[in-house]
């Protein structure tokens, strides 16, 4: 110990686990729970509870419903108001609040005390809406009221609540992660807001197309399962009729409770969330994620969406079409299309590339960090950056990240098409060589782009490359039957187009009326053709812009950049 | 078989604090350029420089709020990239126009930040939050809300937040702006009383007359390098500001004491009027008394001097006046 230090006293240490005792916590406990801010919310949550319970009751008395029944329909409306505290009000309270506690400075004060990252990150995560969860628990004793009272079991309420609380630290660590990430208030507060609605409502809407894991990060699986138990006893015997035909989690055929899945589901999402909030505490410029994570995420990704999808193929439950024909059974008079079956490969191709240009925006070094690498590397005497230091290139995570995604997505469109209601179909290797050209190409130019010219010339290039000829397409092929190839082929400009147009080029699955066949086919080889080259020249680009940075940095001993 | 004894003779103690070859970039601007600085234990250092020198970079670096591109910095010989857990602990920060929670008391916000700092009992907290308080001469405002503060009590609340953990390396961002002029001086009282324990003192000020009499010592930052550094006549002297002009009031004729000064080396630029002589002057506080005394032996009859010399904000004018290279 130096001398200088002796006089310093020794810090103790907060465990992470004692969330009660966390400075942070008992910070915002301190702040936003005095009783005069706390009192009119707690006022109007109760009497608001008290409403919905007496307007239920008094319908109940009218209607001379049994008293369990009168006491049930309160349950839901409860549920639904302690949601909208916990999830709408708390997830702007986190996001905003650490919003504002980095406009005050707070920030840069807690990254100088002695915590570990992840306690702060767990003060903020329950601190911050620390008066919500107290307004939530004041309507509880109502919903206990209502749970006794109307006779639910445990086995259906206990569930439910407990997917509120995961759901609810869910919602609140995507607010947490933008209000920290997120450098401008007005933009962070909104990406929030965007962020937390498209995740948890437009999201699991894919689940409807095949990709069915992310309904488990919302509570509504639980939620559907626990219903018949929570509506008064008619209602409640019509759902579990129907309930019948719902598919339960199928990951992989574990047969796993509804609530013990979207529990692991979101504590995975969960888990991602606080490793990138660690990540920025430790170090602010650090990446969200290093290499191998984005890679590992993506993994993750691959094996739920297909855990998730793939033993419905065979029951048919996986397909829109029967999911939008609810009660029928699969029979004679139901089997999926071609053309349903195309959507959901395409589909899936699309977000698989679209995760991993988003893994690959995360991981890419901006210019300055490639600088700041190789200008360290010098100073310790390297002659290379550290392959998953966050300045090194992250070209070989995102070719990596391609192949992986066309395996994921190849297995996916493999199990479809040899599924007994398309007998005949094949999918070979050459399907999966195809479909990892078409991730490369698409992924490997966003990725290059990045590298080597920045955010800027990547969001001009997918305004302009990306979407305007998807729009002008749509919109010269909108004009009228004549007009329809002339806008296909527009459209197939744009390297966005590859990953739907490809799999018509690639499949045997071609029987899809609605659709020129021939044209689409033509259009996924002329993006091939079209798009591999410039790929590659982005690629040779960013090679040669690396290398020149690299020598000029440590060969010359220059500084690589203009003195000021 | 008996080994000779190895007596180890006195280890000389680490500096306070010590920076090698630090750089900093943001994008292609070069905030700080290998910077080199060597302090000692118990000096109260005033980082001096236009805006833009490198100045709030630089402290955010030492703070370790910023990785640098590249250069070492060394507290007490901790190396703050190598153990910045260790460093943080030997280091107080306290940033430019530094906030304070709006929804907090003076002793709420103490008191959790001593938590944070790993003082669990609620008794130690409140005595060290008292402590710091009055160091700070607020402790009868202790149950006032931290919004209902003005600027140079802000200041002062976090000061004394940054005295919480009882830092042996004080880093102070125009620590002395808002304050009054009664508060100016508490400060300086209470940071020269701090120095006098052996704690450290960085200290960056445009209120340049306050820094020459609170630091020990100055150091000139330009466009990310340091221009000059040392006591604050050291500096004028590495800035070529270490003339002086005087002004010798006379009784009788001027002419001989004019011949007399005008035959020295160190006396340039004389110019004699009725009853006084006005000329710049080279030498230091020592030569300027020898100069005085060799008049009076030569029965100059001097009945007053008067001393003009560039001022600290003369200084800083002219280092960030366009055109000035490093």
């Amino acid at each position: 110990m130096s001398p200088v230090e002796a006089a310093a006293p020794a810090p103790r240490g907060h465990p992470a686990w004692k969330v009660w005792s966390n400075p942070i916590f008992r910070r915002y406990c301190r702040s936003r729970l005095r009783l005069r801010h706390l009192a009119l919310g707690c006022c109007i949550t109760f009497l608001l509870s008290a409403f919905i319970v007496g307007i239920t009751s008094s319908i109940g008395v009218r209607n001379e419903t049994e008293p369990e029944s009168a006491a049930r329909a309160a349950i839901i409306p409860l549920l639904v108001l302690q949601g909208f505290v916990l999830f709408v009000v708390g997830t702007a309270q986190v996001s905003g609040g650490m919003i504002t506690e980095r406009d005050e400075g707070g920030v840069d004060y807690q990254r100088l005390v002695p915590m570990s990252p992840l306690t702060k990150v767990l003060g903020y995560l329950f601190g911050l809406p620390v008066r919500e969860y107290v307004l939530a628990g004041v309507s509880l004793p109502f919903t206990a009221w209502a749970l006794a009272r109307g006779g639910v079991p445990a086995s259906a309420w206990a569930p439910l609540y407990w997917v509120l609380f995961t759901t609810t630290v869910a919602y609140h660590a995507t607010g947490l992660l933008t209000g920290t990430v997120v450098r401008n208030r007005r933009w962070a507060f909104l990406i929030s807001i965007g962020l937390v609605f498209s995740l948890y409502t437009i999201i699991p809407q894919l689940a409807r197309f095949g990709l069915v894991f992310f309904k488990y990060l919302t509570i509504t699986p639980v939620f559907d399962e626990s219903l018949p138990d929570l509506l008064p006893e008619r209602s409640g015997a019509v759902v579990k009729f129907g309930q019948r035909f719902l598919s339960h989690a199928t990951f992989f055929n574990l047969g796993l409770p509804e609530a013990l899945f979207t529990t692991c589901s979101q504590a995975g999402l969960v888990f991602l969330f606080l490793t990138m909030l660690c990540r920025k505490w430790r170090r602010e410029e650090a990446h969200l994620l290093d290499k191998s994570w984005a890679v590992g995420a993506l993994v993750g990704v691959q094996v739920l969406l297909l855990g998730n999808a793939l033993p419905l193929i065979d029951p048919g439950d996986l397909f829109p079409s029967r999911n939008f024909r609810f009660f029928m059974s699969p029979g004679k008079d139901w089997a999926p299309g071609h053309g349903e079956a195309l959507g959901m490969i395409a589909l899936y191709g699309l977000f698989t590339a679209g995760l991993i240009c988003v893994l690959s925006g995360i991981i890419t070094p901006s210019l300055e960090h490639q600088v700041r690498g190789w200008r360290r590397a010098r100073n310790l005497g390297m002659d290379h950056l550290p392959a998953l230091g966050d300045s090194a290139s992250g070209r070989w995570a995102t070719l990596a990240m391609s192949l992986l995604g066309a395996v994921g997505w190849f297995i996916f469109t493999r199990q479809l098409l040899e599924s007994r209601w398309f007998p005949g179909h094949h999918a070979d290797w050459k399907v999966l060589a195809g479909y990892w050209l078409v991730l490369t190409v698409v992924c490997g130019s966003f990725q290059a782009l990045l590298d080597t010219r920045g955010g800027r010339t990547v969001a001009v290039a997918a305004i302009f490359a990306g979407v305007l000829p998807l729009l002008v397409g749509a919109v010269v092929a909108g004009i009228g039957d004549r007009y329809l190839h002339p806008g296909l082929w527009i459209a197939g400009l744009s390297p966005v187009s590859l990953p739907l147009s490809a799999p018509l080029a690639l499949l045997s699955i071609t029987e899809v009326d609605q659709l020129p066949v021939r044209a689409i086919q033509a259009i996924a080889k002329f993006g091939w053709i079209a798009w591999t080259p410039v790929c590659l020249g982005l690629l040779r680009r960013q090679q040669a812009h690396r290398s020149d940075l690299r020598r000029r940095i440590l060969g010359g001993g220059g500084d690589g950049v203009a003195r000021t | 078989m008996s080994h000779p004894s190895i007596t180890p003779g006195p280890v000389a103690p680490p500096p306070a604090l010590e920076i090698r070859s630090l750089r900093v970039d943001y994008g292609d601007f070069v905030a700080v350029d290998h910077l080199n600085l060597t302090v000692p234990p118990g000096e109260i250092l005033g980082i001096v420089g236009p805006n833009g020198a490198g100045k709030t970079s630089t402290f955010r670096v030492l703070a370790t709020l910023l990785e640098p591109t590249h250069g070492e910095v060394f507290f007490g010989g901790v190396d703050i990239a190598e153990d910045s857990h260790r460093a943080r602990r030997l280091m107080g920060y306290m940033p430019d126009l530094a906030p304070v929670p709006s929804d907090l008391r003076l002793w709420e916000f103490l008191d959790f930040y001593a938590a944070a700092h790993g003082i669990t009992d609620a008794d130690a907290r409140r005595a060290r939050a008292d402590e710091c308080l009055d160091q700070v001469g607020l402790l009868p405002l202790r149950e006032r809300g931290c919004r209902e503060l003005s600027r140079g009590q802000t200041q002062r609340v976090v000061l004394a937040k940054t005295l919480l953990h009882g830092p042996r390396l004080l880093i102070l961002d125009e620590p002395a702006s808002g304050l009054d002029p009664l508060a100016r001086r508490e400060l300086r009282l209470v940071l020269q009383g701090l120095a006098r324990t052996g704690v450290t003192v960085l200290i960056s000020s445009h209120i340049l007359g306050e820094l020459a009499e609170m630091c020990t010592s100055l150091c000139i930052l330009h466009r990310g390098r340091v221009l000059a550094h040392g006591s604050v006549d050291a500096v004028r002297r590495q800035l070529g500001h270490a003339t002086r002009r005087l002004t010798l009031g006379i009784v009788g004729p001027v002419e001989a004491a004019a011949a007399r000064l005008s035959g020295r080396d160190d006396v340039r630029d004389l110019t004699a009027g009725v009853g006084m002589i006005s000329f710049d002057f080279d030498g230091d506080d020592e030569a300027q008394a020898d100069l005085v005394e060799a008049l009076v032996r030569d029965r100059v009859r001097v009945k007053s001097l008067e001393e003009r010399r560039s001022s600290l904000e003369d200084l800083l004018v002219e280092i960030a006046a366009p055109g000035r290279n490093a």
